[in-house]
């Protein structure tokens, strides 16, 4: 058991979790992802940022929901039967993340992501720690802190 | 091991924090008790500075033994009456017990800080308070060392003189914290406490040196722990306490030698200089005695939570502590939170075998069940968040001392009700605004002692402090007997910074003035002192209270003194709320917000809710009321119940009181249109897109005011001074709710205080109902503001016009009608085909007699009754006969100022037409009506008016509205009687006094302007010349309390306004009498 993890840790690999905003493969690292789910029956807040779908009942927890889509400056995410929401842990609070799709569990290796190019598939690079090449796709790393960061108003 | 380190290290911080906060008041009370000393306080204090410096020295914090040891010996002094406390020498122990709690609360660092200004200072009170020899000793040292020559101790031999004093031996004991204390299940906190309730301990270390390396393997297992021990008890007892072999317990005699106990020696010499030092002292044993009933156990149960602790210990660097992260609970309450949860799990086992057997009716009991535990396990959670208030209160008598001194003022502080408890995040909110009332109170409130002796007061000024529980909440309340506050000088200030405008000074009642101290930017205090420039804090006082959802008032008499309130509720995780939704949408709106909640029935809506400028206001009991619409505050879409067809849709009205829509059917775009663009829209009213709900949404000719569904409802919130209404679709039950915080992107939505999580699992928002006055930028000024203005244009309207009720009906469609709601009697719905046709006269049978009917046209030149089935029979009383009025709907009632003009569209049967609701509207003279038709029943009445006397009699009618005026008037003179008209109480007794001798009788209102009826009554009475003359009163409404009333001053009857026939017959029997 300890020897495995060591050799994952000299060879670096790293989970993905994948998911789709609009056309684009994005991807997260799987460790930072709490839970994947469908409850799509949120509350609205009325005032707020725009990028904010709704609040929502975790057990017990309020969690923010935030539209990635609009949230990365694309079109605001539709909802369909694929629409899902990660749930990420930020500062010790509970967000989560309305994709339009949930992509594979991919396993790469540190090495091979490479530095986020300017722009991808129309989101900028900003949001971005990286990309890492897929079988026929690129994947884009978000960088969920910087996805998080409150606007100024 | 270093978390078992940190957790007696905070255990040690916590307790001696407790000491210290009795400290401060136990030293105040010395301070007011002078030479007089109350030995059993000093005695706590002195254990209170004992047991930190003892937990001190064993912790390593070398700075906090110190500065304690030299305050005990200063106490010591006291205690012994070597000393006699005065105010500098109490300052002196006060200013070092604050110092050890900062060297307390921050104890890693506590052994770099430097308190070498406390140490002098206790230092040089002791040293002038001795004898030369013995000042010696206090700077003297004496080395303590083992028979083997290992010196382990250094101390002054001031201290250790002083402890034998009262027949002490003294003992050095090595205990070896692992076999001894460990080993044995003790703790050394324990042990220490346990040692010092029956002795004194002069100083204790561990002696690191022997420990060894903690890295190395091989690891000693013996941690010596060395304790210098003062104690009455005898070598040959001393184990019975210590429990530890004897060889390790050694004796000190006078000439500081160490040697075992075994060898007993008995120092004669030490007793008789006990007894010439100290003759006045009590024999030790007893003062021992007290002093462990003195000792400060406030929770006893942690005690026994600390013995099974373990009992790692070192002096390790133990990270900065926060006392406040823990709680203490009593033992009692954590059984019976236990007890709960296991019923809880009882309850939920049994829940779900019932659910796998598809038992209904346990799963119903259980279900109950669960309920009656949740209940009680969320009541006795909430118990363990309770503190005292006392905790906050006790700190006062100290920042009233040191501020009374500062100030140079005479104060003392009562304090009432210490044991109240709040919830503990209250408490820690309320510290700060209570201090700063609590120093404006002894800053700006207390006078300084000559201008007290000027005033004829006693010049020790009282502050007094006191709380207590109140209707589910808890009141603080802050008086002084002090100079009060100024209302006029208040207002004068707020005037001239522009807070509020001349007029409004004028109509605001002192205490108002005075409550203008919490708006924001204000100062009064000619002279702003550094300690509390009044007013600077007092707007952040009430903002803090207010996001407590506490209220603040104040209450002051000039030259009396001043008392503050404050009411805050007990607890905030859980909230009694009102459920409300707009939007389609459910909000929470926490109770201690609300005041009430209505609803305006649609038919009302137009008159009670006005528009002044862009605010819409509502008249309740008489008061406007500022209105917020929820829906458009948060731009959210409106929604109503559509009536016909059972769906909800969007609401576009405009205003609440129109019930058209000028709001573009447009779809607005979700971002685009956010906020209001009336302008905008109305361009587009034009070309409207048909859509199917705009369609439906149209307004139809048909009068929407009569479904229930656009009644308004209204929820009347306040915080702090500012009251509005919030306008939303649906109020729904209260419920309690679970307060919890929203995420950070939405810290930018003032309009919420949190989030809930209702019944079915969905969120619901809470409201800030402070917030949603920001943003509908309401502030209370301008509130205030807007409300004044509207009452001074009605109040300039009223006295043009009257507010008048009046029935509006039409006869045929396009005309309306009206009719003082006064003289109605009833409306009765028929058919057309009720109506008979007899003798070329219309009836209908009614109640078992034929009421005649009558219709509009018949008199006047109006366009005849429509054509329809369904009518409407308005009944009056006339000439002592009811008779009917044929009419159409719609049919209302509205209460609202007319101009009646009176002689444009004046005709038989009509009095005057008025603009109503945008049309003009026939006013109906129903006596005229129907005079005009029979005017055979109306010969037999004027037979009955008195022909002669009384025919020029003349009446004096007071009464403030034109309407009535004319109206009665009018009856009086066609039955001959002279009148004269007055406006109100006042003019009516001027005119009294010119036609003193020739009026035979008073009609006069009761409420009116000026002078009201039963005043102008009372003044009537009170002139002999009017003694005989008959009063009758007329009202709209005449309660039996009124008519009391109205008997008490002399009215001598009561006659309703409008029944003609009653009131000539009145007058008809007073004049006869006369």
């Amino acid at each position: 058991m300890a020897k495995q993890k060591e050799t994952i840790k000299s060879q670096k690999m790293v989970e993905l979790a994948t998911f789709y905003i609009g056309d684009a493969l994005c991807g997260m690292d799987i460790l930072k992802v709490q839970e994947i789910n469908k409850l799509l029956d949120m509350t609205e807040v009325p005032q707020a940022p725009e990028y904010v779908k709704g609040i929502l009942n975790l057990r017990g927890q309020i969690v923010t929901i935030i539209d990635l889509g609009r949230k990365l400056g694309l079109t605001s995410t539709r909802r369909t039967a694929d629409t899902r929401n990660i749930i990420v842990n930020s500062n010790n609070e509970y967000i989560g993340l309305m994709v339009d799709r949930i992509g594979d569990v991919v396993r790469t290796e540190l090495e091979k992501i490479e530095s986020p190019p300017a722009n991808i598939g129309g989101v900028q690079g900003r949001y971005f720690d990286g990309v890492v090449k897929a079988e026929n796709s690129l994947i884009g790393i978000l960088d969920a802190e910087e996805v998080l960061k409150e606007e100024e108003m | 091991m270093s978390i078992q380190d940190d957790e007696t290290l905070r255990l040690y911080v916590e307790e001696s924090m407790e000491h210290l906060s009795d400290i401060e008041n136990d030293l105040l009370a010395i301070e007011a008790a002078g030479a007089d000393i109350d030995e059993e306080i000093v005695n706590k204090v002195f254990r209170a500075a004992h047991s930190i410096k003892g937990g001190a020295g064993f912790m390593g914090l070398t700075n906090i033994k110190e500065l304690a040891h030299k305050m005990e010996n200063v106490l010591g002094m006291i205690r012994e009456r070597e000393m006699i406390p005065n105010p500098e020498i109490v300052n002196i122990l006060l200013l070092s017990s604050d110092s050890l709690r900062n060297l307390l609360s921050s104890v890693s660092t506590s052994n770099e800080t430097d308190i070498s200004e406390h140490i002098d200072a206790l230092m040089a009170l002791t040293a002038n308070s001795l004898p030369d020899g013995e000042q010696e000793e206090l700077s003297d040292r004496a080395d303590i060392s083992f028979p083997d020559g290992k010196t382990v101790f250094k101390v002054p031999k001031y201290d250790i003189s002083n402890a034998r004093k009262k027949g002490n031996f003294i003992y050095l004991v090595e205990y070896d914290l692992i076999h001894d204390i460990h080993n044995k299940n003790k703790t050394p906190l324990a042990l220490l406490k346990k040692m010092q309730e029956s002795g004194i301990i002069l100083d204790c270390k561990i002696d690191m040196g022997a420990v060894g390396f903690l890295d190395s393997d091989i690891i000693s297992n013996r941690i010596p722990f060395l304790v210098l021990y003062a104690t009455i008890l005898e070598p040959d007892m001393i184990n019975a306490l210590f429990e530890i072999d004897e060889e390790r317990v050694f004796e000190l005699t006078p000439d500081f030698i160490v040697q075992p106990v075994g060898k007993p020696k008995i120092f004669e010499i030490s007793m008789p200089e006990e007894q010439t030092l100290s003759p006045s002292t009590e024999p030790s044993k007893k003062e021992i005695t007290v002093d462990e009933e003195e000792i400060p156990t406030p929770f006893q149960p942690l005690s026994a939570g600390q013995k099974s602790e373990d009992d790692k210990k070192q002096k390790t660097a133990p990270g900065i502590l926060s006392t406040e992260t823990s709680l203490r609970v009593s033992v009692g309450l954590l059984d019976s939170l236990m007890n709960l949860a296991g019923e809880l799990v009882l309850g939920r086992n049994q829940l779900l075998q019932a659910i796998t057997l598809k038992d209904f009716r346990s799963i119903e009991a259980s279900g109950q069940h669960l309920d009656l535990i949740t209940s009680e396990i969320q009541e006795a959670i909430m118990l363990t968040r309770m503190q005292p208030i006392g905790n906050v209160l006790n700190k006062f008598p100290r920042v009233v001392r040191d501020l009374a001194r500062d100030l140079k003022k005479e104060v003392r502080l009562t304090i009432d009700g210490e044991g109240v408890e709040l919830d503990k995040t209250i408490l820690e909110a309320i510290n700060d605004p209570l201090t700063h009332l609590v120093r404006n109170a002894v800053d700006h409130g207390i006078e300084k002692p000559d201008v007290r002796r000027k005033a004829g007061k006693d010049v020790t000024g009282h502050v007094h402090l006191r709380a207590y529980h109140e209707a589910g909440q808890v009141n603080i309340e802050i008086r002084d007997d002090g100079k009060g506050i100024d209302p006029s000088r208040l207002a004068a200030a707020a005037q001239s910074k522009g807070l509020i405008s001349e007029n409004q000074a004028m109509i605001m009642s002192d205490k108002e003035k005075v409550n203008l101290v919490f708006l924001p930017g204000f100062s009064t205090a000619d002279e702003v002192s550094d300690v509390s420039g009044r007013g600077v804090g007092m707007d952040v006082v009430k903002t803090n209270l207010d996001k407590l959802g506490g209220v603040v008032e104040i209450d002051s008499v000039m030259g009396k003194g001043t008392t503050i309130n404050i009411k805050l509720p007990l607890t905030l995780a859980i909230i009694p709320s009102q459920l409300i939704s707009a939007g389609g949408e459910r909000y929470a709106i926490p109770q201690v917000n609300l005041e009430e909640l209505f609803r305006i029935p649609a038919d009302q809506v137009k008159n009670r809710i006005e528009k002044v400028g862009d605010a819409e206001v509502v008249r309740l009991r008489g008061n406007l009321l500022p209105l917020i619409r929820l829906a458009d505050v948060i731009d959210i879409d409106r929604i109503y119940m559509d009536p016909k067809e059972k769906r909800e849709k969007q609401d576009r009205r405009k205003d609440i009181a129109d019930r058209r829509s000028k709001r573009s059917p447009f779809k607005r775009s979700t971002q685009a249109g956010r906020g209001e663009q009336p302008e905008e829209m109305n361009e587009q009213t034009d070309d409207r897109v048909d859509s199917d709900e705009t369609t439906d949404k149209r307004r139809q000719n048909s009068d929407r005011r009569y479904h229930a569904s656009s009644a308004v409802n209204i929820v009347v919130v306040y915080t702090g001074a500012l009251k509005y209404g919030l306008v939303v679709d649906e109020l729904h039950d209260s419920e309690e709710i679970v307060v919890k915080p929203l995420g950070r992107h939405l810290k930018h939505c003032k309009g919420y205080a949190g989030a809930t999580i209702m019944g079915d699992g969905r969120v619901a928002l809470i409201l800030d109902v402070a917030g949603l006055s920001q943003m509908a930028q309401l502030t209370s000024m301008e509130g205030t503001d807007r409300a004044m203005e509207v009452a001074r244009e009605q109040q300039q309207a009223a006295v043009q016009q009257d507010v008048q009720s009046m029935l509006i009906f039409r006869n045929a469609e396009e005309e309306q009608f009206a009719v003082p709601l006064g003289f109605v009697e009833r409306i009765e719905k028929i058919k057309k085909s009720d109506i008979e046709e007899v003798g070329n006269k219309r009836v209908m049978q009614y109640r078992g007699y034929s009421l005649p009917l009558f219709a509009i046209e018949e008199a006047a030149k109006v366009r005849p009754l429509a054509d329809k089935e369904e009518l409407l029979v308005i009944v009056f009383t006339v000439a002592n006969r009811e008779i009917g009025l044929l009419a159409t709907p719609p049919l209302d009632a509205i209460e609202e100022s007319i101009d009646i003009d009176t002689t444009t569209l004046k005709q038989n049967g009509i009095k005057g037409s008025a603009i109503i609701r945008d049309y003009t509207t026939l006013i109906v003279d129903i006596i005229g009506l129907v005079k005009s038709i029979n005017p055979e029943w109306f010969e037999g009445k004027d037979m009955e008016t008195p022909e002669t006397d009384s025919k020029n009699a003349i009446i004096l009618y007071a009464e403030d509205s034109n309407f009535f005026r004319s109206q009665v008037k009018e009856f009086l003179e066609d039955d001959g009687y002279e009148v004269i008209e007055a406006e109100d109480g006042l003019i009516a007794w001027d005119l009294m006094q010119k036609h003193a001798k020739d009026l035979s009788l008073v009609i006069t209102d009761i409420e009116m302007p000026n002078l009201d009826g039963f005043g102008f009554a009372k003044k009537i009475r009170g002139d002999k010349r009017f003694s005989d003359l008959p009063i009758i009163a007329l009202t709209t409404m005449a309660s039996d309390e009124d008519v009391a009333k109205g008997k008490d001053v002399g009215i001598d009857d009561y006659q309703i306004k409008l029944d003609r026939d009653k009131l000539m017959e009145s007058v008809y029997r007073f004049l006869k009498k006369k």
